[in-house]
């Protein structure tokens, strides 16, 4: 997945809405558009699986009771597909035994129809922000793994004795190196990996000097 | 439950009944029969036993008639002859011999037998005495059998089985019956009980078909096989009522699927308008109080939701018209106690496992009504009684007939829980249950159809409290004329 090379795609979320019956397509389209956001409605869950743009931010709005393919069957397509996009589902009459089946295919939200416009726009509003969320925390994952990987082997060792809470002095002694190398060391780390503090610096990179640190005892 | 599956078991079961029966049949008329041939078997022996000792005692005479001519030893035997013949018919005559060389020391020796088997005669004749005199008998068989007293009638020719006296291969024969095939064969050999007739009495008696206890097996196979026949009968009754309960069942539970297929299929054909209409709705009121407010939008929206209300109202004209219930049929006369009996005897197998106590109207009335229709009412209201009682303490159901001016009134108490104020209000109306996974819909097409046939169906609360009433008024009928079923 890269959608950080498509970075336009993340300004305006796009609703995907997938229904059968076009007045109900029609009319909860123009009902998302009230509150600004964009809506591409697609009549044919198939075509839908074949043509929507999987990287875009956004959320997609399902109908279970579709002829051909049914709205629970498109849901298992999407999440074997990995599609991260948050799915809301849309049923004539809900039985628990099929929001149960919902949710564990994972669904993020389950209405029933008729549904209240502000029912409706709440799920979608707050989909879409942890969507954007969601991609924010992995494009920045991918920053932080990018910057750990250009990182002198000797950086690295001297950044996982910061993380464990090791002094200057301490890391010198460990080392074997004079505490001047070890500032310059940390000095060259901070600007590498672009962190303003210590707290900043453990905060974001102590996950990943553990995850280094549990691959090199493997691999030893 | 399948139809078929219903159909072959009364098969099944009459075979197997078919199989009791004979087998049971069988069993007692061996029973019958093994008792007849112990029974005749018994009094051939004892008959045999009497024949026995019989001659026995008359062998025993003749020792006796010459153990007295030893003693006596008369000179002349003429008149002794004639005499013992007047006493003893079988002695035909009395010898002496005079002048045989005595061989003394056999004086107290038995007498010798010598038999004439063709004749059916033989000579008892003592060793001679030391003067040389010997006496001797001679005896007829024929006259010997004492036939005033024999049992196996009173002359050779009413013979009831062959008797013959026997020694070694030669044998005279007394009595014999014409050659039949026997069932059975019963026979006795005995020796008789004096030494110097060394005789053996051989009896048979042949068991014939004609001597099997007839009457008995006939009266024993008819009772047997009213009684089979009955219990099928009973069986028959019973599963005769059991499938029509189950039919009865089956076609709630078919009547209850095609309900639910219809209501989702109805919930998805009226949601899709409703949602539209909401969803347009609410755009519109949206695009309305934004500033400034997109009318052209709103109004483009609006036309939408006409179009989709107009589609949900031609959803439910649809639906009226393929479940257009068949209502009432045609009324005539109909006898309501009749129709409450013969209900609640369908009903009975479920009454009896709930432990409910049924009483029944007693006498009839009759109302122009639908027999169908009345059925029906009558069969929800007992059903929703009966589940209303489930919890109730010595349950009891009440059926009343009643006439009222021109009108029938049929009235059914429960001593159940009752409805509660807020049911009771609304009970008649669709969709209104105080069940736990009913339907809501039994009481409010009762209510419709009461009203088709020109009736009434309302709900009383019981002026002692406990329980409910619900009460349906029918217009009354002239009774039905005799002779019609």
């Amino acid at each position: 997945m890269n959608a950080a090379q498509s970075p336009a795609a993340s300004l305006s979320p796009l609703i995907h809405l997938v229904d059968d019956d076009a007045a109900v397509r029609d009319a909860l389209a123009l009902l998302i558009g009230t509150v600004g956001l964009r809506v591409q409605t697609w009549g044919d869950p198939e075509r839908f699986l074949a043509g929507f743009d999987r990287h875009g931010i956004g959320a997609i709005v399902l109908d279970v009771r579709m002829p051909g393919v049914s709205g629970l069957s498109v849901l298992d397509s999407l999440q074997a597909a990995g599609v991260d996009q948050p799915i809301i589902m849309l049923t004539g009459h809900g039985t628990v035994d099929l929001c149960r089946r919902a949710f564990k295919a994972g669904a993020a939200e389950f209405l029933e129809k008729p549904v209240n416009d502000e029912l409706l726009l709440d799920a979608l509003q707050q989909a879409v922000r942890r969507h954007v969320r969601s991609r924010e925390r992995q494009a920045a994952d991918r920053d932080a793994q990018q910057r750990y990987a250009a990182l002198s082997e000797r950086e690295k060792e001297v950044l996982g004795l910061i993380v464990e809470g090791l002094t200057n002095k301490e890391i010198a002694r460990a080392l074997v190196l004079s505490p001047r190398t070890v500032e310059t060391h940390r000095a060259n780390l901070f600007d590498k990996l672009s962190v303003p503090s210590l707290a900043h610096l453990i905060r974001r990179y102590a996950a990943l000097v553990d995850q280094a640190d549990v691959s090199r005892d493997a691999r030893h | 439950m399948h139809l078929s599956a219903l159909n072959s078991v009364p098969r099944r079961v009459s075979a197997a009944l078919a199989v009791l029966w004979l087998a049971g049949g069988a069993l007692a008329s061996a029973w019958l029969i093994r008792g007849a041939i112990d029974q005749a078997r018994e009094a051939f022996e004892t008959d045999a036993r009497i024949a026995h000792r019989l001659m026995s005692q008359r062998a025993v005479q003749h020792e006796a008639i010459l153990a007295m001519l030893q003693i006596v030893r008369p000179d002349s035997v003429q008149d002794l002859a004639r005499q013992l013949a007047a006493v003893y018919p079988q002695v035909l005559d009395v010898r002496r011999d005079t002048g045989i060389a005595g061989r003394p020391g056999e004086a107290s020796s038995v007498p010798r037998l010598r038999v004439d088997w063709s004749a059916g005669r033989f000579w008892l004749e003592m060793p001679p005495l030391e003067t040389g005199t010997a006496y001797a008998l001679e005896i007829s068989l024929p006259l010997m059998v004492p036939w005033s007293e024999w049992p196996f009638g009173a002359s050779p020719e009413a013979a009831t089985a062959d008797v013959a006296l026997v020694i070694g291969s030669e044998r005279w024969i007394a009595q014999a019956r014409p050659a039949q095939s026997p069932l059975w064969r019963f026979e006795f050999r005995k020796h008789l009980a004096a030494p110097s007739q060394p005789f053996d009495l051989v009896a048979a008696r042949a068991f014939l078909w004609s001597d099997l206890p007839w009457l008995s097996l006939l009266l024993a196979w008819g009772m047997w096989s009213a009684l089979t026949v009955m219990a099928w009968l009973l069986w028959r009754q019973r599963e005769a009522q059991r499938q029509a309960e189950a039919l009865l069942r089956l076609g709630q539970v078919s009547r209850l699927n095609a309900l639910g297929e219809l209501a989702a299929g109805l919930a998805h054909e009226l949601n899709q308008p409703l949602t539209a209409v909401l969803a347009g709705t609410q755009a519109s009121r949206r695009l309305l109080e934004d500033s400034p407010p997109d009318v052209e939008a709103a109004c483009e929206a609006m036309q939408q939701v006409v179009a989709q209300a107009r589609r949900a109202a031609d959803v439910v004209a649809r639906l009226r018209r393929t479940i257009d219930r068949p209502g009432v049929r045609e009324r005539a006369a109909v006898e309501l106690g009749s129709v409450v009996r013969e209900v609640m005897q369908l009903m009975a197998p479920e009454c009896r496992r709930r432990g409910v106590a049924v009483v029944l109207p007693d006498g009839d009335a009759c109302a122009l009504a639908d027999t169908v229709a009345v059925e029906q009412i009558v069969h929800n209201l007992a059903s929703n009684a009966l589940h209303a009682l489930d919890e109730t303490p010595a349950p009891q159901l009440v059926w009343t007939l009643q006439e009222v001016g021109r009108r029938v009134r049929l009235t059914v108490r429960d001593n159940g829980p009752g409805l509660s104020p807020e049911v009771a209000e609304r009970v008649f109306e669709p969709f209104v249950t105080s069940r736990p996974g009913g339907l809501g819909l039994g009481l409010s097409l009762c209510e419709t159809l009461a009203q088709e046939m020109n009736g009434r169906l309302w709900h009383e609360r019981p002026a002692d409290g406990a329980g409910a009433i619900f009460v349906l008024e029918l217009p009354a009928a002239s009774p039905l004329p005799e002779g019609r079923p």
